[in-house]
């Protein structure tokens, strides 16, 4: 690990902790040894310091998602270390990181996936079902719908529901276990522009007032402006602000 | 497993309604055969038992080599069955006489009983049997319904199910000419009515009975030659098995004249036999009704999984095990399984209600086997169904779905 340091721009040995997410040469290759090998992550190395709101922006194609599935333990990278906190997700097994998704982590599609069959409410309880739901989890969600500012929605179905509402019961989901860190790939992707804008400080609030860590995955400049640091991916190389490259 | 997850489930499982309604459908008339076709051989099997049991120290003689129709004993053949060894095992004995003609009688007459619908139409058959001999078997003359047991000659009396509303060819106090050989005709006068209910052999029983004498008088006016003793003796050992009975039998074999020995338990247990044959094809039955309700499931199932990938992506982002969602997808297939086996019971059972309306004595019996089979069905069609539809949502790959792979 020691060898890795010197490629994170910003880490110093001694403050290793204010960062929530390390990579040291992440990497995945798609298809690996087939003709059709992608480099989706080329040898990635950066940090996502404690309590911000970042943005990763790049084009098409640029390993965007591929880079938040797999911080998001969605997924396995091809060789690299990443770490959530003191933990090394890389390498971890299918059960320990489903652990992890449902106690650290919180997510928010573009599509906002949410179940039609339950009720916004229950959309919310969804990550709990499993383990069974008490009266304080539901008082809980519904404290979470509020302060999505959706409490009156709570029976609705998503088919009732218009897109923006249908976000914001995701980001109530995302929410309902008090995750560390919450990851959105393009969650303003599928708004219009005011809804987006709604989203976005909707995520810059919860942000601020619970110090929940916020990546976001966005092509829109007006996403980024709202972000107080931007990541650039292009061909699985990721670029870090004030110019630095991370390679 | 929590209270939510099976709530979840349930709201799951009945989504699509159609589809569900459909392999429930399908499960529902599978198993509804399948009880029907069990229960019936269930009853057959029981109903079998039962005679068996009853017939075990049956033997009826004959005269050696001779057919019942033309056997000749001699009057005094009773004294010398009991002349055996073993005679204190004898605890009745009844010697007949076979009554020719009624056959030719009833060439248009043919009934089946009220009792056992559906069971095979009976053609008359009469006999000559003495009250007293006849008692000690609790037959025909010890059950008669209405009437009176016959006293004279010319006097008969005849099974319930001959004069039921249905057929109604006799009625006590009618007199029926009977043709003999086509050149004349005998007057003969129903004076009693006897009871079938309870007989599980009534098909193989006499439906007309009468007295010795006027038997063997309407005998000698049918047949070529004269007849003074009985055609067969009916004997019944005080045995428990058919070996016991066996042994006593043997004993009937030193007698003069030869007799010809039949063990009416034997008889029975050969029928039953052909029960077996019943039993394989119902199982066959059983494994089609699995292989295609299994079927059924799997293909509603997988359906729903497909269009439900997106579901299971997000459960899996949210934290859900692989096994929970596995589990998940089992418990619906159970609970389609379950309704689908219970409904089929309930069908089954109701055929059964339906066939069986009416008869006073009811031989398609639902045991608890067939319950518990029918339970086990459901859930066995459950558990084997769920598993590849359940592996596949269980082995989604959130990212793969989401990017909409
Ligand atoms: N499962 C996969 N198998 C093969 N190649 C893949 C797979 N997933 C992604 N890729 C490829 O990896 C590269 C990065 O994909 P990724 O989805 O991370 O890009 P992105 O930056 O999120 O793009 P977009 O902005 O279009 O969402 C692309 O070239 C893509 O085609
Ligand atoms: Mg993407």
């Amino acid at each position: 690990m020691t060898e890795h340091i010197n490629h994170i721009e910003l880490t110093k040995r001694h403050d290793l902790e204010k960062y929530i997410i390390r990579t040291y040469n992440l990497t995945k290759i798609y298809n690996k040894g087939e003709p059709s090998e992608v480099v989706a992550l080329n040898n990635v190395s950066f940090g996502i310091e404690q309590g911000k709101m970042v943005s990763i922006a790049g084009p098409s194609g640029s390993g965007k998602s591929t880079l938040l599935n797999i911080l998001g333990c969605m997924d396995s990278a091809t060789s690299g270390e990443a770490f959530l906190k003191e933990i090394e997700i890389t390498g971890l097994s299918e059960g320990k990181l489903a652990t992890i998704r449902k106690t650290e982590i919180g997510f928010v599609f573009q599509d906002f996936l949410l179940i039609p069959t339950l009720s916004a409410l229950e959309n919310v309880l969804l990550p709990l079902i499993p383990d069974g739901i008490s009266k304080t989890d539901r008082e809980r969600a519904l404290k979470t719908l509020a302060m999505v500012g959706l409490e009156q929605r709570a029976k609705h179905k998503p088919k009732e529901l218009s897109g923006g509402e249908k976000q914001r019961i995701a980001i109530a989901r995302a929410l309902i276990n008090n995750p560390s860190i919450i990851f959105a790939d393009e969650p303003t992707g599928n708004l219009d522009s005011k809804n987006g804008d709604e989203i976005i400080a909707l995520l810059r609030s919860l942000n601020r007032e619970m110090g929940v860590t916020v990546v976001i995955v966005s092509h829109d400049p007006r996403v980024w402006e709202k972000t107080d640091q931007i990541l650039r991916l292009e061909d699985g190389i990721i670029f870090v602000p004030n110019g630095n490259e991370s390679r | 497993m929590s209270f939510q997850t099976i709530s979840f489930v349930v709201k799951n499982t009945f989504r699509k309604k159609l589809v569900t309604a459909l392999s429930i459908t399908g499960i529902a008339i599978g198993v509804g055969l399948m009880v029907t076709l069990s229960s019936a051989s269930a009853g057959f099997n029981q109903l079998l038992d039962n005679t068996i049991a009853e017939t075990l120290g049956d033997v009826r003689v004959t005269e050696y080599n001779k057919d019942i129709t033309i056997s000749q004993l001699p009057e005094n053949i009773t004294d010398t069955i009991m002349t055996i060894e073993n005679s204190e095992k004898i605890e009745a004995i009844s010697p007949i006489i076979y009554v020719q003609g009624f056959e030719q009688f009833s060439e248009n007459i043919t009934a089946s009983s009220p009792h056992r619908p559906g069971m095979a139409t009976v053609a008359l058959n009469a006999r000559g049997i003495n009250p007293i001999n006849d008692a000690q078997f609790e037959g025909p003359t010890t059950r008669i319904i209405e009437g009176r047991v016959y006293q004279t000659n010319f006097e008969i009396i005849v099974a319930d199910f001959l004069t039921s509303d249905s057929n109604g060819f006799f009625v006590v106090g009618q007199t029926i000419d009977f043709q003999i050989n086509f050149t004349y005709a005998i007057p003969l006068t129903v004076v009693g009515i006897f009871d079938t209910s309870q007989d599980t052999l009534a098909m193989l029983h006499p439906t007309i009975v009468m007295s010795v004498a006027t038997g063997r008088m309407l005998n000698n006016l049918f047949l070529p030659y004269e007849l003074t003793g009985y055609n067969y003796v009916n004997i019944r050992f005080d045995s428990s098995s058919l070996e016991t009975t066996e042994k006593y039998a043997e004993e009937l074999e030193a007698l003069e004249p030869k007799l010809q020995i039949e063990l009416i338990g034997e008889a029975m247990q050969d029928a039953s036999s052909v029960m077996q044959n019943f039993n394989t094809v119902q199982i066959i039955l059983t494994v089609i009704v699995i292989v295609a309700g299994g079927m059924a499931i799997i293909v509603a199932q997988l359906m729903g999984v497909t269009e439900r990938m997106k579901e299971f992506a997000i459960m899996k982002a949210t934290g859900w095990k692989n096994r929970t969602i596995l589990f998940t997808i089992i418990l619906e297939s159970i609970i389609i399984g379950l309704v689908g086996a219970l409904i089929g019971f309930g069908f089954g059972a109701g055929l059964i209600f339906i066939a069986q309306r009416g008869a006073t004595e009811t031989f398609i019996v639902i045991t608890w086997q067939i319950a518990l089979q029918v339970l086990a069905l459901g859930i066995g069609f459950g558990l084997i169904a769920g598993l590849i539809p359940g592996i596949r949502a269980a082995r989604v790959k959130p990212m793969e779905v989401i990017r909409g792979l």
